[in-house]
């Protein structure tokens, strides 16, 4: 019977061709054969020239097959969409599936880049290895694989990946707004890449809606074993699971059980609704048609690789598909819409350790960081400073867990030893990533800093680098709309002066305190003119600029004696616009002693407290709320440069939570004072009043906003001159 | 918490999941075993598995029925059984080869009807759980079995198995009578342990031969039967994924004696079940590694082959085959 053996082997042979032959397929059109192709010789010659002509040709490498419900499948549909999209006469290409046998995959690999595709695509990260080997043999071909994003620095190579984490959170926080039992059960294959990442994300989202669900994790050890990947599906549910889901091919079996037993399942990678439409919830769809398009954009430019791509919900490249015959609570499928959305605006991060944020208000919820704040003053001025370590302070109790490293009186008299490099170097060694330089002092040296650590963000108080774009782009600036609070102290000065004659402490002369003791002067004017009945050009408003924000010994005028002077000359208010309290604590002391004289501090809330019986109110910087906007923004990498000039919250002028700059009525005034100064607060809200409308002369005579205009922003912020009516020097 | 495993939802549900494990392996090994114990290796078990799940798969599709899905597989089986048969009984064929040849036919040609005549995976409506059947014979039966104690469990093991799970065990005794208390049997184990002597007092090696290879493709197809109209309810390319080359390996593992296999298939499958829950109720192990646990099942299989080895022998003619006069 030995003559027989070879019809045997034939018969094997046959059979093994059959089975072998159900793989590699084409969707080529019939014309494009075999024929067509070119040799490997003639390939790595004349590729380039060819690409010009004749249709793209993409072929691809497969583990399982197209119809997996899965991953291959989700590739497949997205090269036959952009089939569709470009036309068969353009595009075309081959597919090899079920290449499980990383050798088979190898040798197909190279086969497709011989015969001259294009591009192939080696779908399966298993396949990373032979890529590296074939790609630099086929230097005119360009590759791609995935999921990863290693392109082995390989010039021909394109790596592409799923963050099907993203998708994953979003279908725990479907699962956890579902679920009953508080268990949820997930069948994954093996415990890496793209599975992990699903999984761990999927964990992620459920135990931040819930914090108290059990999420069990069965990985069965096999991307093909069906009966397993069931079998672990029964033993979820067995385990109390009212909710499913799981990655890759073989999760068939786990979906087959999870309609027996109408147990909720949440899909990914492809749409698996049509296999369970009774219970599949939602999926998270791989759409690769934008990275495809992308790709071959490229490589018909002649860029062959070199790049990563990722799916991402905010690219579009993950789509939620939720399963129209199912019926989601409507709370369920708004948190989850809110998480896909947060997800897609990068406010909120899937790893971010966010610790429980309860679903209905992820936004509010944000890492806690490390924040650098340096100061011109001490904490605990009074003033300036103390305001802006108040508003750090906020941050630190509004986003728990975070530190808030500060820097107190950096300046040449208190720490002349001390640079800003040297203690912004600290504080990025101790970690911070948002760092504030509260004075525009720092402006110049911020810009420097900014630049020497572009990873670290920067705002300085009250710069304004980012709006002139000076400004690297991890430096803001920010400054609060204080002139409409100077106003109102101008104007509650105007109310009680009964001299005529105010004065002013002014720091050091730049834009910024031009503006702010012009809109004093103006606030004055106003209100001396309308509700005292008096001639504006009769009040007095004197301006002493003492050098600096607060008094160094040998180096600034002495601003106690600068008010003492104020007040020996016929002046009986004195409005402050430095740091510290020397124009309150003055006047206190002077209305001891009889003096009819009254003050108006600046920048802290609780300023007034000095001496409450001479104070006419506070006009107060509010740094908390700003602060804690650019603080989440940082943790969540959301932050952008801006150039902010924050206004007041009119309907909450007096509450340092909700407002930039605030206004606070001081005890000294009157009654009639405070209805005169409540109306003219209403007006300034209302936008009735207007202090800054024309006409407007600087002090040179020069007619600065004409009559029937209003300034503008950059007219107030860059004000070159005090204006007329005031004394003192404008430069 | 380790304890968390010995409660009795756990136990019952390691149970449940290894009982129901077991079942396409007792079919494969079972038939196999007859083939192996008459000097005929077939290692195309996977290959007639994928046909047989997908015949009955496609079947009880189109016609909703599944004992003719069961038909199906069977008549397919046996097809490929008889193939087998004729390769290494008539032609005489190298076992292991042509095994290899089969197995790769049944893989690709199931993938490519599947491609052709389905396209994508569906479910499919296959037995039942036999509780379903009494839940809705005799509504009164289950719950008051269920709830004694003892019996209550027991009961909730049962009836969460489907028909062909019984089919199963019940094939393990009928197995055992067959090979040894019967003429049959005893024509089996001649022919596969000396072919010559068995011929020479009569007995048609060929035939019986054909007639074992024959059943045991027929079992393998019942055995994909049972995974894709009993136990999954889905059918996916290479949907045995590597089940019939272990059921192969338990015929081995069982020492060619149908108690033996059934001891095999059981204790891999609950070794399997058994880490499943570990995994899903989280109890912590130490190295903390899901693939340690993932490997269990082979390895427990690994060290029982080294306990047993030396204690079965294997069938004398295993492999080799018979020319009369050679």
């Amino acid at each position: 019977m030995k003559r027989y053996a070879w019809l045997a082997l034939l018969l094997i042979l046959a059979m093994a061709v059959v089975a072998c032959g159900g793989t590699p397929t084409t969707t080529e059109e019939p014309t494009i054969s075999e024929e067509t192709a070119p040799t490997e010789a003639a390939v790595e010659e004349e590729t380039p020239a060819e690409e010009a002509t004749g249709p793209f040709r993409v072929a691809v490498v497969m583990p399982s097959a197209i119809n997996d419900l899965a991953f291959s499948q989700s590739m497949y549909d997205a090269l036959t969409a952009v089939q569709n999209e470009m036309g068969a006469d353009n595009f075309e290409f081959a597919y090899s599936e079920n290449m499980f046998v990383v050798d088979d995959a190898a040798t197909a690999i190279r086969d497709y880049a011989s015969q001259g595709y294009d591009l192939v695509l080696a779908h399966g990260s298993q396949y990373g290895s032979s890529l590296q080997e074939i790609a630099p043999d086929f230097p005119d071909t360009s590759f791609a694989w995935g999921t990863t994003v290693d392109t082995f620095g390989i010039p021909n190579i394109y790596a592409y990946e799923a963050r099907s984490e993203e998708g994953g959170y979003v279908n725990g926080v479907l699962a956890a707004g579902l679920s009953e039992s508080g268990i949820l059960g997930v069948v994954g294959p093996i415990e890496t890449g793209d599975a992990k990442l699903y999984v761990d994300g999927f964990v992620a989202g459920a135990k931040a809606t819930n914090p108290d669900i059990t999420v069990n994790v069965n990985y069965i050890g096999s991307f093909s074993d069906v009966a397993l990947a069931s079998e672990a599906a029964n033993t979820q549910v067995g385990a109390g699971a009212d909710g499913l889901t799981g990655t890759a091919q073989m999760v068939v079996g786990a979906i087959g059980v999870a309609e027996e037993n109408g147990v909720p399942w949440f899909g990914t990678q492809s749409s698996q609704t049509s296999l369970a439409p009774d219970v599949v919830v939602a999926n998270q769809v791989y759409d690769w048609t934008g990275i495809l398009n992308t790709i071959i954009e490229n490589v018909k430019n002649g860029e062959l690789g070199g790049t990563s791509f990722a799916l991402t919900l905010e690219n579009g490249g993950l789509v939620m598909d939720y399963n129209p015959d199912f019926d989601v609570p409507a709370e369920a499928k708004a948190a989850a819409d809110e998480a896909a959305a947060a997800i897609a605006a990068g406010t909120l991060s899937v790893f971010g350790g966010e610790t429980a944020a309860p679903a209905e208000e992820p936004a509010a919820e944000a890492a806690p960081i490390t924040i650098g704040m340096v100061l011109v003053g001490p904490k605990n001025d009074h003033g300036w400073s103390q305001a802006h370590y108040e508003g750090g302070e906020f941050v630190v109790e509004n986003m728990p867990g975070s530190d808030l490293i500060v820097f107190e009186s950096l300046n040449p008299a208190d720490k002349p030893e001390a640079t800003l490099e040297g203690v912004v170097d600290d504080m990025v060694a101790e970690g911070a990533t948002l760092i504030l330089t509260t004075s525009d002092e720092f402006e110049e040296d911020t810009l420097g800093v900014a630049e020497k650590y572009p990873d670290v963000t920067f705002v300085n108080v009250s710069g304004d680098d980012a709006l002139t774009g000076e400004a690297p782009p991890n430096l803001g600036n920010v400054m609060g709309r204080m002139e409409d609070m100077k106003a109102i102290a101008g104007c509650a000065a105007a109310l009680a002066t009964e001299t005529g004659n105010i004065g002013y402490l002014g720091p050091l002369i730049n834009f910024e305190t031009r503006r702010l003791t012009a809109s004093a002067y103006l606030g004055a004017r106003y209100c001396y003119e309308n509700y005292r009945g008096m001639a504006p050009e009769d009040l007095g408003f004197a301006v002493s600029w003492i050098g600096f924000w607060f008094n160094i010994p040998g180096v600034t005028l002495d601003p106690t004696e600068v008010v003492t002077n104020f007040f020996d000359t016929g002046t009986d208010v004195v409005l402050s616009g430095i740091d510290t309290t020397e124009a309150i604590d003055i006047a206190g002391q002077r209305a001891e002693v009889g003096d009819a004289v009254h003050a108006v501090p600046y920048d802290f809330v609780a300023a007034c407290d000095i001496a409450p019986d001479v104070c006419l109110g506070v006009p107060f910087f509010s740094w908390g709320p700003s602060y804690l906007a650019m603080a989440q923004a940082v943790s969540n990498g959301t932050w952008t440069q801006s150039w902010d000039w924050l206004p007041a919250d009119w309907n909450n002028l007096s509450d340092p939570a909700l407002t930039n700059v605030g206004w606070v009525n001081g005890p000294a005034l009157t009654e009639e004072m405070s209805a005169s100064l409540d109306e003219f607060i209403a007006g300034m809200a209302s936008g009735e009043i207007n202090v800054w409308a024309g006409p407007i002369n600087l002090q040179d005579g020069t007619t600065y906003i004409a009559d029937g205009a209003t300034a503008t922003d950059d007219e107030i912020w860059y004000l070159p001159q005090l204006l007329e009516g005031m004394e003192g020097s404008s430069e | 918490m380790i304890s968390d495993l010995f409660t009795t939802t756990v136990l019952i549900g390691i149970l449940t999941s290894g009982i129901r494990l077991a079942t396409p392996y007792l079919f494969a090994s079972i038939g196999e075993m007859f083939g192996q114990r008459s000097g005929v290796l077939n290692l195309g078990v996977e290959g007639m598995m994928l046909m047989g799940a997908f015949a009955a798969f496609y079947v009880t599709l189109t016609y909703g029925n599944p004992w003719l899905g069961l038909l199906a597989a069977v008549i397919v089986g046996g097809v490929m059984g008889l193939a087998m048969a004729f390769i290494s009984v008539t032609l005489g064929a190298e076992q292991g080869i042509s095994g290899i040849g089969v197995y790769l036919f049944g893989l690709g040609m199931s993938d490519l009807l599947f491609q052709r005549m389905l396209g994508t995976v569906e479910t499919v409506r296959g037995f039942r759980p036999v509780g379903d059947f009494f839940a809705t014979q005799f509504p009164n039966l289950l719950p008051a079995l269920l709830a004694i104690p003892i019996i209550g469990s027991i009961t909730s093991i049962l009836a969460q198995q489907n028909i062909m799970v019984y089919l199963a065990y019940a094939l393990v005794p009928v197995a055992w009578f067959v090979l040894y208390r019967t003429t049959l049997g005893l024509k089996i184990r001649a022919a596969g342990e000396n072919p010559a002597a068995a011929d020479a007092l009569g007995v048609s090696v060929a035939r019986t031969r054909y007639a074992t290879v024959t059943l045991g493709g027929i079992m393998a197809g019942i055995a994909g039967a049972s995974l894709s109209i009993a136990l999954l309810n889905v059918f996916q390319q290479n949907l045995t994924s590597g089940l019939g080359f272990i059921a192969v390996a338990l015929v081995y593992f069982g020492g060619w004696r149908p108690y033996g296999v059934l001891f095999g298939a059981l204790l891999f499958s609950m070794v399997n079940a058994l880490q499943l829950w570990i995994q899903a109720l989280n109890i912590p192990i130490p190295f903390d590694a899901s693939e340690l646990l993932i490997m269990m099942p082979y390895v427990l299989t690994i060290v029982v082959l080294i306990f047993s080895a030396g204690r079965v022998r294997t069938p004398a003619a295993l492999g080799t085959p018979y020319e009369r006069g050679s």
